[in-house]
């Protein structure tokens, strides 16, 4: 092709011009905020650095925020100098579930959650079920206007025991799951708090003060997994369960079992080991099946033989209470530690008999971890 | 001696080139887990720099002597797609293990892989014309090159894809190339010839080697070629796995096929008939006979599916199941039958083609084949908790095109939304149905239906399929591939900004390579139409009469033999080059036009004397016409450019291969998921039209 460089200049140039337009609409499509804004509330955890700029303190990431730029979790915007969050009183989600899809096997069991979620996480896990909500910005999806007291009476009119924050990641709608949870902690409501535990020790101390139970997740027990997967690291997880524990909180423990990631029993034993020293035996670890969603497709399910073994694993470790989820007729009894009989009996998220008792095996009177009221039934 | 090297080198270029390409576009779809935007991507990137390569063979072909040349370009074309072969395959290191990536990455990965090979096998096209002397040559060149292409797509479509594995076909295509190096330099160039011979037979062990890094943590059982995918199963500890190109597509303990068979079946009596359109063998056929029916018409497009039943469930062997091989969309079409239940049991319309089973039209078409109380059911991509705008843009498409048809609807909400419709009422308390039947469940009952029937997630989607009128999923406007395109977009994190870029580039290519030239213009004009027509009319033919893979193939060939018979004809003629040129654009705006009444009066007639017609006459001939009046130009064109022979041939296949890339590019990424095939063919209308207007104008000025 014989072509002056003048000719290619000038069609280069033209391309270049043409491709340069096609950007600027991703650039105007962020949407920018006021402090006046509806939905827009001041962070409770952030620190002023020079020229305007912020740090956010809600999570370890510890975002430093430049005028007018998100942080990392797309849900904490710096507006002249202060750090808000654009996620207060707009959740795009809320249903009335079961208390044992949360999971939660020892939190009031056959009880309602009214379950809520604003757009957002600090986290970017390749294999996220809820993607649609968790990899997007309050400013992007639908959403309701729901102030705090509204919650509350929501959650009391649909007879609900507790209040979960669940679906998205709730620490990053944090000043406005903290300002629910206050109400509904007068109100008589409890408060799950359903995280991958990426938080901040201060924020994590005060939402202690409200919160009664948290379902959270440890998705392996290798920093450099945590990272590939996931986007985070392992020690602040750690740090979490840590404090949790100190803290009182009741938790239950999800571990996903990916093929060729988290499947090795070795770590697995690890892990079963470190919550043994540092939590004890009486929390609930959950063992959930991995099925090939969101960017993580190209790995088959976890078989379930694979699920077994872990739960032996942890079982042999000394864990009290172990659990197999997403794989249906498994994980549905609960078993006394000492006497080894069926506590609970479970039918998908309904349960079918109670033998817990005050909080006590009704068979042999050995203390039942969890939190507990009723029981005594079988149907 | 010239001609003989020309014949056997142009022939086996145009033999490699097509199954490579074709191969490579498999590898490419099971390294990324690709879609038509990457299919699309990698035949742009193909065309386009085998274009650059044709440009960059012009000088060497001035030269002369392009024998060593071209005895060095059969050597590389017959390496280079191992190399290719294990790059796409050892890619996925690169990145996290499992995950699927976007287009960006999709498309750099395959252009850096595939250019070698495209730029070689381009420049070979202007040499192999500079072994000939004479006018004709380029014209020459067309022909024999594109009867090696259809000797190529012939080979490897009825013969290699069913025999063979990639690689050992790379095997037959190296040794085809080996040959023809031998002939450029004849006895001489034997020890190369055989060393390089021997090397690619030791290196035959690598297939599996680079094989299992598509399938970390997995022992691969079965490992087949068929002509829709690679189909592969796998053992991870006792559980059984079926992949298709790499996506896990069943596992042993998969339970979805409960919700699949028991809520349709339960809204209808026992001893339904039933027909199921795929997905049979994993376990659909064991749950629908939970409810005793009379007869299942199973159809299934891909016989090597029907054959992992006998690993599964051997659910074939019941004696009311009767196995239908073929297109789920001509069996609704020719069936004398009526059902109680129709299933669809596909995945999502993620190109034009299954798109057809979620349209205004087979909803018509399914209707009348279900008894007046009969039901039928499909599943769409869904969210248990929020669906997303490019989710509910899908499903709010095909919810209104299903409306049109049907006056029930209840669609069930869940990671997967479960459609059902009727003239009838349905009834939503499935589980007590099933009690009723006392037909128990390992899932279905106790964790799933808990959820699909929650009043408020029922209410929300219901409201939000509901409030919004938008326009129905068609066969001739797929909306639905559009939305699920850009919900792959947004899934892997694609910026739309690398479309844009690659149309760019693309036409930036088209323009540089007819730049002031208006016979260049001319022949990327008809690159463009030959592509957009090929692909809109094998679309057509698909929706109007059903998706038949050998039909698929012979009507492929037609359309290379007309382009090769046209700039044959064209070539003997050889009488007043310009008004042939001209007659060239007159026909293609012409057939564009027949073409867009062919398709609206297609989807209008019903019976079996049209079909007939449609898929012997219409179709056949339409893609025929346009391939003979698109080479007929071809060789008129070649005629009256100036310069020699390598140096035409050189400029015209960058322009054609331009062309053609814009066409693929343009047809497969923006005007059929956007504007369906009616906008297609408008674009080449107003293509062809600018192309005559402007060679009328040049004509008329000369007079």
């Amino acid at each position: 092709m014989d072509l002056s460089r003048r000719d290619f200049v000038k069609t280069a140039f033209c391309a270049a011009c043409g491709a340069a337009l096609f950007p600027l609409d991703l650039a105007w499509a962020e949407k920018r905020f006021s402090a006046t804004d509806p939905h827009v509330k001041e962070a409770f955890f952030y620190k002023k650095l020079a020229d305007g700029t912020v740090q956010c303190g809600t999570c370890p990431h510890e975002c430093v925020v430049l005028p007018g730029n998100r942080g990392r979790c797309r849900t904490k915007v710096n507006i002249e100098g202060r750090l808000y969050s654009i996620s207060y009183a707009n959740p795009c989600v809320m249903h009335v579930d079961p208390v044992e899809k949360k999971p939660l096997q020892h939190f009031y069991p056959g009880t309602k959650a009214f379950s809520l979620a604003v757009a957002g996480c600090n986290f970017h896990c390749l294999n996220c079920q809820n993607w649609e909500i968790s990899q997007t910005s309050p400013d992007k999806t639908r959403n309701d206007n729901v102030p705090p007291d509204e919650v509350v009476l929501a959650a009391a009119g649909y007879g609900c025991k507790s209040i979960a924050y669940t679906y998205s990641e709730a620490t990053t709608f944090y000043e406005y799951m903290v300002d629910i949870s206050t109400r509904a902690k007068k109100a008589g409501i409890k408060n799950i708090w359903v995280s991958n535990a990426y938080i901040s020790q201060a924020a994590l101390n005060r939402l202690c003060d409200v919160i009664d139970a948290a379902s959270v997740n440890l998705k392996s027990f290798s920093d450099k997994i945590y990272w590939d997967l996931n986007g985070g690291h392992l020690e602040p997880v750690l740090e979490t369960f840590k404090t949790l524990h100190q803290r009182g909180i009741w938790m239950e423990i999800i571990n996903l079992v990916i093929p060729t990631y988290t499947d090795d029993m070795e770590m697995i034993k690890r892990m079963c080991g470190w919550i043994l020293d540092n939590l004890g035996p009486e929390y609930p670890l959950h063992f959930s099946r991995f099925h090939p969603q969101y960017k993580l497709v190209h790995l088959p399910p976890t078989p379930v033989e694979v699920l077994q073994e872990a739960e032996e694993t942890a079982l042999k470790e000394g864990l009290h209470y172990v659990y197999i989820g997403n794989v249906p007729g498994m994980g549905n009894k609960t078993i006394c530690p000492k006497c080894k009989r069926i506590v609970i009996k479970r039918r998908g998220y309904t349960l079918v008999s109670n033998h817990v008792q005050d909080g006590k095996c009704k068979f042999c009177g050995t203390r039942i971890s969890g939190r507990w009221e009723g029981g005594g039934f079988d149907n | 001696m010239r001609k003989r090297r020309f014949w056997v080198c142009l022939l086996a270029l145009g033999i490699s080139s097509v199954s490579v390409q074709l191969v490579m576009i498999r590898e490419v779809m099971s390294s990324f887990g690709g879609n038509e935007l990457v299919i699309g991507g990698v035949i742009g990137i193909w065309l386009l720099f085998t274009g650059l390569g044709s440009a960059l063979g012009v000088p060497p072909a001035k030269k002369g002597d392009p024998e060593k040349i071209l005895f060095l370009g059969h050597l590389l074309i017959a390496v280079l797609p191992f190399a290719q072969i294990a790059a796409i395959r050892a890619l996925p290191l690169f990145w996290v293990r499992g995950e699927m990536l976007g287009l960006t990455p999709a498309i750099a990965g395959s252009a850096i892989v595939l250019i070698p090979y495209c730029l070689v096998g381009g420049a070979m096209i202007p040499l192999a014309g500079a072994l000939l002397q004479g006018k004709d040559t380029t014209s020459k060149v067309y022909v024999v090159d594109t009867i090696g292409d259809i000797g190529g797509g012939l080979l490897f479509s009825l013969i290699l894809v069913y025999l063979l594995s990639h690689w050992d076909s790379f095997i037959v295509l190296g040794f085809l190339n080996l040959f023809a190096a031998f002939i450029m330099l004849s006895y001489k160039s034997l020890p190369i010839v055989c060393l390089l011979g021997f090397g690619i037979l030791a290196v035959r062990p690598f297939d599996a080697t680079t094989l299992s890094r598509r399938f970390p943590g997995q022992e691969i059982v079965l490992h087949k070629n068929t002509p829709f995918a690679q189909l592969t199963i796998s053992k991870t500890g006792r559980q059984f796995n079926v992949l298709q190109d790499a996506i896990p597509l069943f596992s042993t303990g998969d339970l979805d096929m409960e919700t699949v068979a028991h809520l349709p079946l339960s809204q209808v009596q026992e001893g339904a008939r039933v027909l199921l359109i795929a997905g049979g063998v994993f376990g659909t056929i064991e749950e629908i006979s939970k409810h005793n029916p009379t007869k299942i018409d199973y159809v299934e497009l891909d016989p090597a599916i029907l054959g992992l039943d006998k690993l599964i469930h051997r659910s074939l062997d019941r004696s009311f199941v009767n196995v239908h091989v073929g297109d789920g969309r001509l069996f609704v079409k020719k069936t004398p039958m009526e059902y109680e239940a129709v299933i669809v049991d596909l995945p999502d319309p993620e190109n034009a083609q299954i798109n057809r089973f979620y349209t205004k039209e087979f909803f018509n078409e399914v209707k009348s084949i279900l008894t007046k109380e009969g039901v039928f059911s499909f599943t769409l991509i869904g969210s248990e908790n929020y669906l997303e705008e490019t989710g509910l843009a899908l499903n709010r498409s095909i919810y209104a095109a299903l409306k049109r048809a049907f006056k029930h609807i209840l669609v069930f909400p869940g990671t997967t939304h479960y459609y059902l419709a009727s003239d009838v009422p349905l009834k939503p308390n499935i589980a007590g149905l099933l009690a009723g039947r006392e037909i128990t469940t390992k899932r279905l009952v106790d964790y799933d239906l808990p959820t699909m029937t929650d009043p408020f997630r029922l209410n929300i989607l219901r409201r939000l399929l509901s409030e919004k009128e938008v326009l129905s999923n068609r066969d001739l406007s797929p909306l639905a591939f559009g939305h699920l395109i850009d919900l792959w977009m947004k899934k892997t994190g694609s910026p739309k900004t690398i479309l844009y870029v690659i149309v760019m580039a693309v036409l930036g290519f088209a323009a540089l390579a007819c730049r002031n030239d208006r016979l260049r213009f001319t022949i990327a004009t008809s690159g463009y139409a030959g592509m957009a027509f090929e692909l809109s009319l094998l679309l057509l033919f698909q929706v109007i009469y059903g998706y038949v893979y050998l039909r698929v193939c012979i009507f492929i060939t037609l359309y290379m033999i007309g382009a090769a018979l046209g700039a044959f004809v064209s070539g003997k003629v050889n009488k007043a080059a310009a008004r042939q040129m001209l007659a060239c654009d007159a026909g293609l705006i012409l057939l564009a036009a027949l073409a867009c009444i062919a398709a609206q009066v297609g989807l209008l007639l019903r019976g079996h004397v049209f079909l007939f017609v449609m898929q012997y006459l219409v179709i056949p001939g339409l893609l025929f016409a346009v391939a003979f009046v698109a080479g007929c130009q071809f060789s008129a064109v070649s005629r009256m450019a100036r310069g020699i022979g390598a140096e035409i041939t050189g400029r015209l296949y960058v322009s054609d291969l331009a062309g053609a890339a814009c066409g693929t590019i343009l047809t497969v990424l923006v005007f059929l998921p956007k504007m369906g095939i009616i906008g297609v063919l408008i674009s080449v209308l107003a293509l062809k039209c600018l192309s005559l207007g402007l060679n009328s104008l040049f004509v008329l000025k000369r007079t």
